[in-house]
């Protein structure tokens, strides 16, 4: 019989899991360290996987060892604490992109994960019972989809050359889910990429439509003028039947 | 309203659902879920589910909410729980008798449990907190484990696990989702008669039933994959285990290497064909939750 507590022997078997190696202690403790060894294989089999396939983008341009690594760390580290299976691949890229001093090679690698983080997320993201909206007007609180993300980058990792490398980008992306599932990327030039933030913004502080693009107009110091007018309607025509914007709330 | 499972059902996976979901093959008498694939999740899944909600009783089976977790249990998780369960209109739903999360960890894995009266205690405890929070008939399945486990449950036959699940069952009014594959896989492993374990379950408290193919590795160690097609001394203590306990519904996994679905349902065929046979001859009425 066991002289540990059932609580003990369960924090043995989670560090022996999680830990860079399991120490010789733990695994003595649990007896048959051959057989649980299997565990600590499986448990980080699986958790290496889902992060592999969410995050592949990224684990081409980092490479297989380093991401490996990369994935060990975090698990040593900040284990995860979702049950949600899903969510392993996000919980890896945040805890990545906490420190500046990781992944600081290749330059756009920061970029790609973000990215990949997004696509991940935005598949999964839950758009369901969301308040009303009425139809869109510019006296309206913009009402976004929460199946989409707005990425303020500064590579273009979007688009990729056959060897991997990446162009600057100026402006930002936007990932949306479709109403077929899939998760495609629009890029934003900078005055969209400023009407897009301050349309979020708006949503979030409850200001209309009116002051976000007024906002966005200042702060790219461009005029509200005829060729402006234009560009605001065809970037809202897309973000509107592309169902990134609902309408306005309620 | 409620829809009762009968028959063989199979495991919902996204993997096979287009296909599946369009021919819709009359042999399925149910499918079952995974909650934690759902709660929280937009998409394809959703649409998904729905489509098999319009087509099929659907049960579900949980991952996460492991009856041995020493952590305290998440209330705002099981209150998004019982809300799937109603959306979903499950007549039960299952957890596992594992533990798979420490100190705020989730290891995303079935953990075994060792087989002693602070696990009994703890697993009843869980189950009563669980049951009375999702409001629904619950059950635990008895897992596949690999490691030795200490034991208190003194019994000479080698049936330690089989004492420690019918401990369980004695201290709550849950039911027991019998996995006959998990059965099979640890009596293998650890040397003593699978007949014998289902024999020690009490036959009214088994609500639904798994099985699945599991990897058999050089040194014959058996690993539970879900990932092969169920084998033939699986059938056969099915076989014996509907016999012993009735026309209850059997649930064939599989989420790994998912085959083509011809291959899918040549096996639910064959469960449906043991199924029917066993039953007829079987002494009990099939559980009413």
């Amino acid at each position: 019989m066991s002289e540990q507590t059932l609580a003990e022997r369960e924090a043995t078997v989670a560090r022996m899991c999680l830990a860079p190696t399991p120490a010789t202690e733990d695994l003595d403790t649990l007896g048959s360290p051959d057989r649980w060894q299997i565990y600590r294989r499986m448990v980080r089999a699986r958790m290496h996987r889902v992060c592999e396939t969410a995050l592949k983008l990224s684990r081409a341009a980092y490479g297989e060892e380093a991401f490996t690594k990369l994935v060990d760390e975090w698990l040593a580290a900040e284990p995860p604490t979702t049950r949600f299976f899903r969510e392993l691949p996000n919980q890896m890229a945040r805890w990545a992109l906490s420190d500046e001093g990781r992944l600081v090679e290749p330059a756009h690698l920061r970029d790609l994960l973000r990215y990949e983080d997004a696509l991940w997320a935005v598949r999964a993201e839950d758009d369901r019972d969301l308040p009303e909206v009425v139809d869109f007007s510019f006296e309206g609180v913009p009402a976004f989809n929460p199946s989409s993300r707005f990425l303020p980058l500064e590579w273009g990792v979007d688009k990729r050359a056959d060897d991997g490398s990446v162009e600057p980008l100026e402006g930002a992306l936007l990932v949306y889910r479709t109403a077929g599932f899939t998760v495609p990327c629009m890029r934003l030039n900078p005055l969209a990429a400023a009407i897009v933030r301050e349309l979020r913004d708006a949503q979030e502080a409850g200001r209309a439509v009116t002051e976000a693009v007024q906002r966005a107009a200042a702060s790219e110091k461009r005029a509200v003028d005829q060729k402006f007018i234009e560009s605001l309607s065809g970037l809202l025509e897309k973000l509107i039947t592309r169902g990134i914007v609902r309408g306005c709330l309620k | 309203m409620t829809k009762a499972p009968r028959g063989i059902g199979l495991g919902f996976r996204v993997g096979m659902a287009e296909r599946f979901l369009e021919e819709a093959p009359e042999i399925v008498g149910w499918v079952e879920v995974h909650p934690e694939n759902y709660i929280g999740r937009g998409g394809r899944y959703r649409d998904y589910l729905k489509r098999a909600m319009e087509r099929w009783p659907v049960v579900t089976h949980g991952l996460s909410t492991c009856l041995g977790d020493t952590d305290p249990s998440d209330a705002e998780y099981l209150a998004q729980l019982r809300s799937f369960l109603g959306d979903v209109g499950t007549p039960w739903h299952s957890e596992h008798l594992c533990f798979g999360s420490v100190g705020g960890a989730a290891l995303h894995d079935l953990l075994p449990l060792p087989f002693t009266e602070e696990a009994a205690t703890l697993a009843a405890r869980r189950l009563d907190e669980v049951r009375s929070a999702v409001d629904v008939e619950l059950a635990f399945e008895n897992v596949s484990y690999y490691a030795p486990q200490p034991t208190e449950m003194g019994d000479e036959s080698g049936l330690e696990e089989a004492t420690f699940c019918a401990e369980v069952l004695e201290r709550t009014d849950a039911k027991i989702l019998l996995d006959v594959n998990n059965v099979y896989v640890n009596s293998q492993n650890f040397g003593f008669d699978p007949r014998a374990f289902i024999d020690r379950i009490p036959p009214e408290r088994v609500i639904q039933m798994h099985v699945a193919g599991h990897f058999v590795r050089d040194d014959g160690l058996r690993i539970d994959t879900h990932g092969s097609s169920v084998c033939e001394d699986v059938y056969d203590l099915l076989d014996y285990t509907l016999r012993h306990v009735g026309p209850v519904p059997v649930l064939l996994e599989r989420d790994n290497d998912i085959p083509p679905l011809e291959e899918l349902i040549a096996e639910v065929e064959r469960l449906d064909a043991i199924y029917q046979r066993a039953t007829a001859e079987a002494p009990r009425a099939a559980v009413a939750p």
